[in-house]
């Protein structure tokens, strides 16, 4: 299995971006402030499926689609490319365990293209559903410490998927910064 | 051809549309060298698209003709429903669709029944719900009349004859139904509407065909009955519009509007989670727009008096402004976009049926030995069949038209308004919600807004569904209060959802 690590920086901009999306009632008191940040390395498998269907009006066609399926979290989501790759290497940071196998990645993405195909198209006669190429990415995402805030307050901030949220919403990471005794 | 009549101008023009919806599920289907557009009907649209989408979806026969018309109507007053309504639903929205998206991603719901069984593990919500959704067919034969009264007035064949040639378009729509014709037609008429509600307010201020901009309008709608006029803040009497508390009511029961099975699906469509704030902020500004085409009935009763049947002052106002090339075109424009509503109301029903009814409920006690394969199978069969039984049903409920659209409309989408509040918006933003509260409600909801019909009698269907709203409400959040939450690990599972 290629990894690849996804590089990304954190700029004050998305700082305040997800103080914003996060505590949107108190931006205006600039009540937190950033005492320091870590760096998450998230890890997302992308499955390219491959979808073969016949319907009414039209036989043998076939296509290939792509799923990011989240390795923390049960989440897929369908996307139009891979992660931009502006550079790879060693990844400084926190690199969590992976919590689903290649296979179950296959799985999860066959079964998101089985409910649109399914649901979207009125007129399917047949069809097939293949997973290949699962690739792992790991991309590059911030935990913000705010200053005199616990740890449930702190913010996520992932620039791939333009997420921002307080640490209390995003457990899986949650859990690897109260494990972790990292230094800011 | 300046000769040619506003009628033959509509013939054409319709003639010209099914051609061009033809063209366009050919083009689809012959175009791409992936035949991805085909296959996936509806791809992952981005925010502008979706947009339009929504816009296009949410506003109907409804906001062209039934609106309108009560505006035709009751005068001045009416002026609140524009007001109001898009505030109402995209609060709605945004208090419920950012849950709904994201829990809907984690437990792969296919649609909202779906979607409320998993929040509350319930199968009596899902089953509940999509029954309650198939109060739907009212919406479906709101936009047969709405077509069916364009085609009486633009092209001049009786109204019976319309609702046939209605079901006859839309069976095309449905057959042709590939991805790219959606994408295109849904967009474009989205964009289209946009453009002759902006129209339609520009004209209205400048009192087109009157003396003095509105005010000429006002001073026309005075000189025909004093009481319409916008010096009248509310129409006294009136079972809509008659007081401060019953606009109130309407604000409230558009509150979980977008929870319609065939709106709050539109979530569902975004490519990303991170996309919605976007969707959010353009949704707002584009849905109030098009609340403005009720100024149209206003001018229309200027312009034209009080001897229409309220919902065609829409067309007649066309027929009487503008020259019957441009006039019959704006009434197929509306047509068409009538009519793709229906076409995605039909795929709603049919969706009820085929996934909450039977794959995600009774295909395992009526087909235990049924492959996986085989059960997707009869559910696509359940779906068609479906999809030809609202439409004839829809025909039937069409036959003889009721006076007010909106009302017709509002008889199916009250009930799943006063259904959904408890469960799916205060489910949706309030944690501490219980199964039992979410069961309570939902009944009451229902029960309730029932017997305002049918016990009570109140003509008010907005005024009845806030009233249920209110109802409902108070119900989920003093159950939910009284009963054992539900476990952590559950909403964990749906707040926050975490792989084990």
């Amino acid at each position: 299995m290629k990894k690849t690590a996804v590089h990304a920086e954190l700029s004050d901009k998305q700082i305040r971006f997800g103080i914003k999306s996060a505590y949107p009632f108190r931006r205006f008191l600039n009540k937190y402030e950033k005492e320091g940040f870590l760096t998450f390395w998230y890890p997302w498998y992308y499955v390219s499926v491959t979808v073969q269907m016949d319907t009414y009006l039209k036989k043998g066609m076939a296509y290939k689609d792509l799923v990011a399926v989240d390795c923390l979290r049960p989440i897929r989501e369908r996307v139009t490319s891979y992660p931009e790759i502006h550079s790879s290497g060693v990844m400084k940071g926190i690199v969590p365990d992976l919590k689903i196998t290649e296979k179950d990645a296959d799985d999860e993405a066959i079964d998101l293209m089985k409910g649109i195909v399914l649901s979207r198209n009125k007129l399917l006669k047949d069809y097939e559903l293949s997973a290949d190429n699962c690739r792992l990415f790991y991309l590059k995402t911030f935990v913000v410490k705010l200053k005199n805030r616990p740890p449930q307050d702190w913010l996520y901030i992932d620039e791939h998927f333009q997420a921002a949220a307080k640490l209390s919403l995003r457990p899986e990471v949650l859990s690897y910064i109260q494990k972790e005794n990292v230094d800011y | 051809m300046d000769e040619l009549s506003i009628g033959a101008w509509a013939w054409f023009w319709l003639v010209f549309f099914i051609v061009g919806t033809l063209g366009i599920g050919v083009y689809a289907m012959t175009k791409t060298k992936t035949d991805e557009d085909f296959a996936v009907a509806r791809k992952s649209y981005g925010p502008y698209i979706l947009v339009l989408a929504l816009a296009s979806t949410i506003a109907s026969g409804a906001t062209f003709m039934g609106i309108p018309g009560l505006a035709y109507d009751k005068g001045f007053p009416a002026l609140w429903y524009p007001a109001i309504y898009p505030i109402g639903i995209y609060i709605g929205l945004i208090l419920s669709v950012q849950l709904i998206k994201r829990a809907g991603d984690a437990f792969r719901s296919n649609s909202l029944p779906e979607f409320l069984g998993q929040r509350f593990d319930s199968d009596f919500l899902r089953v509940g719900f999509a029954l309650l959704s198939l109060l739907l067919i009212y919406y479906v034969t709101a936009q047969v009349v709405a077509a069916a009264t364009a085609f009486e007035v633009m092209l001049g064949v009786d109204y019976q004859w319309g609702v046939i040639v209605t079901v006859i378009v839309i069976g095309i729509y449905i057959t042709i139904g590939g991805s790219h014709a959606d994408i295109l037609t849904d967009a474009f008429q989205g964009g289209l509407m946009l453009l002759i509600a902006l129209l339609i307010t520009v004209m209205f201020f400048l009192g087109t065909g009157t003396e003095g901009g509105a005010a000429g309008i006002n001073a026309a709608i005075g000189a025909q009955d004093a009481s319409l006029t916008w010096d009248n803040y509310f129409s006294a009497g009136d079972p809509i519009f008659g007081s401060l508390w019953l606009v109130i009511l309407m604000f409230i029961a558009h509150l979980p509007f977008a929870m319609n099975p065939h709106i709050g699906n539109k979530a569902f469509a975004l490519k990303d989670s991170a996309q919605l704030r976007k969707f959010l902020i353009m949704a707002i500004p584009i849905g109030s727009i098009l609340g403005f085409a009720v100024l149209g009935g206003l001018h229309a009763r200027a312009l034209i008096g009080p001897e229409l049947r309220p919902d065609a002052a829409i067309p007649a106002l066309f027929v009487e402004l503008f020259p019957p090339a441009l006039a019959g075109f704006l009434g197929i424009a509306i047509l068409s976009a009538i009519i793709s509503t229906a076409d995605g109301l039909f795929v709603s029903i049919a969706v009820i049926f085929s996934n909450d009814l039977y794959r995600k409920t009774f295909s395992h006690k009526i087909h235990p030995n049924k492959s996986q394969k085989e059960v997707e199978k009869t559910a696509l069969n359940i779906s068609r069949g479906a999809t030809i039984l609202t439409v004839f049903a829809a025909m039937w409920l069409a036959w003889n038209p009721p006076d007010f659209l909106a009302i017709l409309l509002w008889i199916g989408v009250g009930g799943i308004m006063s259904g959904a509040a408890g469960p799916l918006v205060i489910g949706s933003i309030w944690r501490r919600s219980t199964k039992a509260g979410a069961i309570s409600s939902f009944l009451v909801g229902v029960v309730s807004y029932a017997a305002m019909w049918l016990v009570i009698g109140w003509q008010n269907p907005f005024g009845a569904a806030g009233v249920c709203v209110i109802l409902a409400s108070v119900v989920m959040v003093v159950v939910s209060l009284v009963t054992e939450p539900m476990p952590e690990d559950k909403l964990n599972e749906i707040f926050s959802p975490v792989r084990k």
